[in-house]
């Protein structure tokens, strides 16, 4: 067909080709840009729009993909509620669970750049901010009015709209090894004043006071978001307001940066605190060499199976001023959303009614002992009752970045603090890359 | 005849890059629908990016490194493998093994090997009275740890050119200098390396396009860290679009990585098939 053709003609016709295959496969947001209009789809906007409508069983087979993050015991939950309405459904509807495990990141950014979503979703924290542009309103499900409140605000955008069902609420602060407090008589500390003459002690009796999973940068964004949520939120010198108006001077972040150093510098921090992975923190723990985390009470889960006669437990985040109390941080961890785009969201709206039943958000909960996001659903929360109840009256914010920061900033947080951490960045640089990140950050929306 | 690979190579290659030229002008974040174009805004921050300037050095380091490093031992490797002796063939296996296993894998195993708290060259010093080391926290010592994994696990892909290379020159140019009264040394200069240069342009341009995109084995090491000091620029690549949702500049990256491996494997080839020699 193209024989006699020059080279040079057939390039441009592959050229033309490429131009029409781009023409007709690129996605429309430029032109959104351009012109200022919204970029959901007529289609979803009517969806949205539909009034509150019971889930009637669909006329043909549906199967429906289910794409989570979930790992471990969560992960064999979600399976087993999937399995039990699969075979409540009959052929009618059949939910397929995709573990996605640590590809999740990667997967669901290549699919919402083709806006091609799983029909449900985990949303892994970022029910708003990450995955709000792609989800159906939830507000007129049945389980909408049982949310708690410490939650109900976090999966609710700025419209109003409910955007993903939260099973759990990710409540923890940071842990310590309770046994090896015990062991040298120190009290669990409540101002960072405490904190430091606690790791003095430690380190002087031969143990490590912080363990970090330096390999990890979200461990140590965990880290760095703590002590930025209590240097520059929950203390008397509060920054909220000048970051709710994103006019917050990043200088003051030099407070963040000072802190780290200092542990850093007086070897409060495990001697590998640049390469460890999390198993290799939580290894240590299971042997009592390690007191303190900035970690979720994950850790805690993970450290009883290495070492079952662990003591471990969970504290609140220290401050740095008497005029404020120590604060737990209460956040998303396991939740769903529905596709806005899905050709089935009468079916998916189904299934997710079945997960918000009382023992399915029960079970889901309890795989890491955390409470469950409905009112009239409570966890059997083992080993950390006492804490919680201990502190069911303690202050409680969101997570720093996803309170405070444009979405995205949570890497930023964690890879200038590695590199700080390293000394392959100073202070100024990681205050001027945070600064840069946030204004790029905001500005993408 | 041509048309279905033309059409393939267009949809296939053609297609995305003309895509990852678009993304690069624009300051995508990567999954949303809403973007901006921004004009050369990507390409000028590129050359002022301490971070790119880094990522280029430590990818200079993997590629032109671990060509040379291969290249070398391969060749003495392929030299004495050539030879008759017991044992000839499970070495040549044991040398070529590592090539079969995915960079992924090799990262996760020197990783376990090169840990402070349950590594095993750590507990070996530790049996040894010596003190442990953090191995992969300085960043030097990290990038000379890649560059030294990439090259010991490829070295036989090398070594295997480089057999054939050496197996397809004719026997009677070494009798013709046996004859004559040449020495090893000088045999080896004037015959067998000159033969060998299709062999050596093969593996100079594998090793050089390899190196310049290694991207597994730093992921599965040190995950780019400690900070981002030991990225190669696939993985600064990869850590902009997912990590840091920068997906036009990471697209910009990939496009000056695209014609940097171009520019840098058409200059090296032709500057070694100049040196080529046919028998």
């Amino acid at each position: 067909m193209f024989k006699g053709l020059r080279p040079a003609t057939l390039m441009l016709l592959f050229i033309a080709l490429a131009l029409v295959v781009a023409a007709c496969g690129s996605n429309n947001g430029a032109d959104n840009a351009a012109s200022g209009s919204p970029a959901v789809s007529p289609s979803a906007a009517a969806t949205a729009a539909q009034p509150s409508s019971p889930s009637p069983a669909p006329s043909e087979p549906v199967t429906l993909e289910y794409a989570t993050n979930a790992s471990g015991g969560t992960l064999n939950a979600i399976k087993a509620i999937a399995a039990s309405f699969n075979a409540a459904n009959g052929q009618n509807i059949t939910v397929e669970v995709a573990d996605l495990g640590k590809d999740f990141n990667t997967q669901m950014t290549a699919r919402m750049a083709n806006n091609d979503l799983p029909d449900l979703f985990s949303t892994g924290g970022w029910a708003v901010r990450r995955f709000g542009e792609y989800e159906l309103p939830l507000n007129d499900r049945p389980w909408a009015a049982q949310l708690k409140n410490e939650i109900k605000s976090v999966v609710t955008d700025t419209a109003g709209n409910i955007v993903a069902l939260p099973m759990d609420i990710d409540i923890s602060g940071m842990v310590y090894n309770n046994a090896l407090l015990q062991q040298l008589g120190i009290a669990v500390p409540e101002t960072w004043e405490q904190f430091l003459a606690a790791c003095e002690a430690i380190k002087k009796a031969g143990k490590t006071p912080v363990g970090i999973a330096g390999k990890d940068s979200g461990d140590v964004a965990g880290l760095i978001g703590r002590v930025a949520l209590s240097l520059l939120i929950q203390s008397a010198n509060s920054e909220k307001e000048a970051f709710k108006a994103g006019s917050f001077d990043w200088n003051k972040y030099a407070a963040v940066t000072d802190f780290v150093a200092n542990l850093k510098s007086k070897g409060y921090l495990n001697a590998d605190y640049l390469t460890a992975d999390k198993p290799a923190v939580y290894a240590e723990f299971a042997k009592d060499n390690v007191a303190f985390a900035f970690q979720s009470n994950q850790t805690i889960a993970e450290v009883k199976k290495l070492n079952p006669n662990s003591d471990m437990s969970m504290m609140r985040i220290p401050v740095s001023d008497t005029t404020t109390q120590p604060f737990l941080i209460s956040g998303e961890r396991d939740s769903i959303g529905i596709w806005k785009d899905t050709k089935h969201p009468e079916a998916a709206r189904a299934f997710v009614d079945y997960m918000a039943r009382s023992e399915n958000v029960k079970a889901i909960a309890e795989t890491y002992s955390i409470p469950t996001a409905l009112n009239g659903s409570e966890a059997d929360l083992g080993d950390l009752q006492a804490a919680f109840n201990k502190f069911q009256d303690a202050s409680v914010s969101n997570h720093f970045d996803r309170e405070y920061l444009p979405n995205g900033m949570y890497s930023v947080i964690g890879t200038t603090s590695q590199g700080f951490l390293s000394d392959t960045m100073d202070a100024a640089a990681v205050i001027k890359t945070m600064s840069d990140e946030f204004a790029r950050l905001t500005k993408n929306g | 005849m041509y048309v279905p690979a033309a059409v393939l190579f267009g949809i296939f290659v053609f297609y995305p890059l003309l895509s990852g030229v678009r993304i690069s002008f624009t300051d995508w974040n990567g999954y949303s629908q809403h973007f901006s174009y921004v004009g050369f805004d990507n390409y000028r921050r590129l050359f002022a990016d301490a971070n790119i300037r880094t990522a280029f050095i430590n990818t200079l380091i993997y590629g032109i490194g671990s060509t040379i490093i291969q290249n070398v031992w391969g060749l003495l490797y392929a030299l004495l493998l050539n030879r008759k002796f017991a044992g000839r063939t499970f070495t040549r296996a044991a040398v070529y093994l590592p090539v079969m296993i995915s960079g992924l894998i090799m990262g996760y195993i020197w990783y376990f090997m090169l840990q402070y708290s349950a590594g095993a060259i750590n507990d070996v010093m530790t049996l040894l009275g010596l003190p442990r080391v953090d191995w992969l926290a300085d960043n030097h010592r990290a990038v000379g740890f890649i560059l030294f994994i990439t090259s010991l696990q490829y070295v036989g892909q090398a070594m295997i050119i480089y057999l054939a290379g050496l197996q397809s020159i004719p026997q009677a140019y070494y009798e013709a200098a046996q004859i004559d009264g040449v020495r090893v040394w000088s045999k080896f200069r004037h015959i067998t390396l000159p033969l060998l240069s299709p062999a050596i342009i093969t593996n100079v341009t594998l090793k050089l396009i390899g190196g310049l995109q290694l991207f597994d084995l730093v992921m599965a090491l040190t995950a780019g860290g400690p900070g981002l000091s030991t990225h190669s620029l696939s993985t600064m690549i990869n850590y902009l679009y997912f990590v840091s949702q920068n997906a036009g500049y990471s697209a910009t990256l990939g496009i000056a990585l695209f014609v940097f491996i171009m520019a840098l494997t058409i200059m090296v080839n032709r500057v070694l098939y100049r040196k080529e020699v046919e028998h």
